[in-house]
């Protein structure tokens, strides 16, 4: 199993009630999860514990079946780096770079240089459609397409795990569709262990496993 | 990272906040210029009183024997000549008249040093040959005096009793310049009343002066003269620390303050910058590689804010006829650099321990 978590529980330093009451969930490799449930149940606080940006306050997050929601903070930097793609509501594109940088970034935080990975980001690029956009800057392209970028950011390390939060949340419904299809893709073409937060019953239509929080 | 992936980041990074890049860059360069104006010109006084004071007149010794107790002679000269911290060493008698003995003792007077050392410290001979004991050379000025046209002849004493044969000319030497207005005679074997000693420094005066003293040992401290550079030497070191006290004190008040402009910059960048600090962290970036982000950057422009100030500050005091010494100049340029760099350091590390979930979740 890719990714698991174990009897998490998890409550904000600052007030607030714990969320997920000792959770326990294998993550099926190579397919599609949804986190659903009303808004405040803690679907985003979810990702990040996946994507090792929060540790619980009990139980544990597993890559592997290793738990490495404890390790130190520069263990789960790299890992995050090499193991896991992420996609964000907001594409989130350095808006001051052409998007193949921005569509590189994480290859160089894992260690690659940029002549290395570039012919792989052009790759992504066409696959996606996207091919002419390289040498744009995020204001020059669409919301869908910058979506779209995002999701080639993110498969660029070829991650065992792709954590996205409401990645369809801004966009129209074609756009909506070329995003999942490109989520759809990293699942079952290549292997990755794709969870996403979401309301969106579209999206829900679309996933292999639903965890109603 | 790689270091160039990392270098291309910062790099970035410096273009796309260009207002606080050309902040750090003027700031540094601020720093260099006011360093420069103030500091350097105290730094070029120091070296320049340092300079004045290693001219062979500054590092002068001069003892005289004026009760003729006979204590500069031949054995303490050559004592004295071999000692580590003398350039040079010489003695002369004291002084008599003479004339022309060609044309009597009626003659024109000129005064006649008998010389106990060697006579190429004293003056550069420039005709003629140098003399045996008991010839004379003649300064080159007083050739006329006497109605020569040639270092040719001898000299008479007023009393008729001594004559000297001259054998050249010479000119006068520092420090012996008084010796330009007569001639000297070579007395290898007499006793001085005055000796001449030339330092090879200034900061060698006091062991000196007590080594020479041993030396010469005057029965009789009443009968010694000694005129030293001591008082000259310690004014001047005086002045050189008071220079290099006040120096150090406004150099370091003036990367302090520009120090922390440069982390006030770099501090509002990074707030400003928050998202993009907090991107990079969640696609994978480790705290040392951000913080070296960051630092690379407020160096980077440093470097280009401490070239301009260097050369502006540089060219300002040389326009007013002070040139800034290189290696001061250097200094400070390299100074200021490594201040914005530190100054750098409190920021990146703050950014890296920004929460990437708080800065990502706020819209
Ligand atoms: N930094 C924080 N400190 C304290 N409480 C927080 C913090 N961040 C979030 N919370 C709270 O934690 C709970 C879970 O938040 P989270 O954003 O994970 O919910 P969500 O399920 O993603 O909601 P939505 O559907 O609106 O996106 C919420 O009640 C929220 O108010
Ligand atoms: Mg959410």
């Amino acid at each position: 199993m890719t990714l698991a978590v174990q009897q998490l529980r998890f409550a904000y330093p600052r007030g607030g009630e714990e969320l997920f009451s000792g959770l326990s969930h294998d993550f099926a490799t190579g397919a599609l999860t949804a986190i659903t449930g009303p808004s405040g149940r803690g679907k985003s606080t979810l990702l990040y514990m996946l994507g090792l940006l929060l540790t619980p306050t009990e139980g544990h997050v597993l890559l592997d079946g290793t738990p490495v929601s404890a390790a130190s903070d520069r263990v789960r930097a790299e890992l995050r780096a090499r193991r896991i793609g992420f996609v964000f509501q907001d594409s989130e594109l350095d808006p001051t770079r052409k998007v193949i940088d921005s569509v590189l970034e994480p290859a160089l935080y894992a260690g690659w240089s940029r002549a290395e990975r570039l012919a792989d980001a052009r790759d992504l690029l066409t696959a996606f459609g996207l091919g002419n956009r390289a040498e744009h800057r995020p204001g020059q392209v669409s919301g869908g397409q910058a979506q779209r970028l995002a999701v080639c950011r993110a498969l660029l390390n070829r991650p065992s795990v792709m954590l996205a939060d409401e990645p369809t949340g801004n966009l129209d419904h074609g756009n909506a569709t070329l995003v999942l299809d490109a989520l759809v893709e990293a699942a079952h073409a290549r292997g990755s262990t794709v969870v996403i937060a979401t309301h969106d019953p579209f999206v829900l239509s679309r996933v292999d496993e639903v965890i109603d929080l | 990272m790689r270091i160039r992936a990392l270098l291309r980041e910062a790099w970035a990074a410096t273009w796309a906040a260009k207002v606080s890049s050309v902040l750090i860059a003027v700031v540094v360069a601020g720093m260099c210029v006011a360093a420069i104006a103030t500091v350097g010109r105290s730094a070029a006084a120091s070296a320049d009183v340092a300079a004045r004071m290693e001219q062979a007149g500054a590092r002068r010794l001069q003892v005289i024997d004026a009760k003729a107790e006979g204590f500069i002679n031949a054995r303490t000269l050559g004592v004295i000549s071999n000692l580590s911290s003398v350039e040079s060493a010489d003695a002369l008698g004291i002084p008599f008249d003479a004339t022309n003995g060609a044309t009597g003792t009626g003659g024109s007077r000129i005064p006649v040093w008998p010389v106990l050392g060697s006579i190429t410290q004293i003056g550069t001979l420039t005709r003629g040959r140098l003399p045996q004991p008991g010839e004379a050379l003649i300064s080159a000025t007083q050739l006329a005096t006497l109605g020569l046209e040639q270092p040719v002849g001898f000299l008479v004493t007023t009393d008729g009793t001594a004559s000297y044969p001259i054998v050249g000319a010479y000119t006068a030497r520092a420090p012996f310049e008084d010796l330009a207005g007569g001639a000297i005679v070579a007395r290898p074997d007499g006793t001085g009343r005055e000796l001449r000693v030339v330092l090879n420094s200034v900061n060698a005066t006091d062991g000196t002066v007590a080594a020479v003293m041993n030396t010469l040992a005057p029965r009789d401290s009443q009968g010694v003269q000694v005129d030293s550079p001591a008082a000259l030497a310690q004014t001047a070191r005086d002045l050189a620390d008071q220079l290099a006290g006040y120096g150090s004190s406004l150099l370091s008040l003036i990367l302090g303050a520009g120090g922390s402009l440069v982390a006030a910059v770099v501090l509002a960048d990074v707030l400003v910058r928050r998202r993009d600090l907090g991107r990079r962290r969640t696609l994978g970036i480790t705290r040392a590689d951000l913080t070296a982000i960051v630092i690379v950057r407020a160096a980077t422009t440093a470097v280009i804010g401490a070239l301009l100030g260097c050369t502006a500050g540089w060219l300002a005091n040389h326009a007013i006829g002070q040139d800034t010494p290189l290696s001061f100049t250097v200094a400070v340029g390299v100074l200021a650099t490594i201040a914005a760099a530190l100054a750098a350091l409190p920021p990146a590390v703050y950014a890296t321990r920004l929460d990437p979930v708080t800065v990502m979740r706020t819209p």
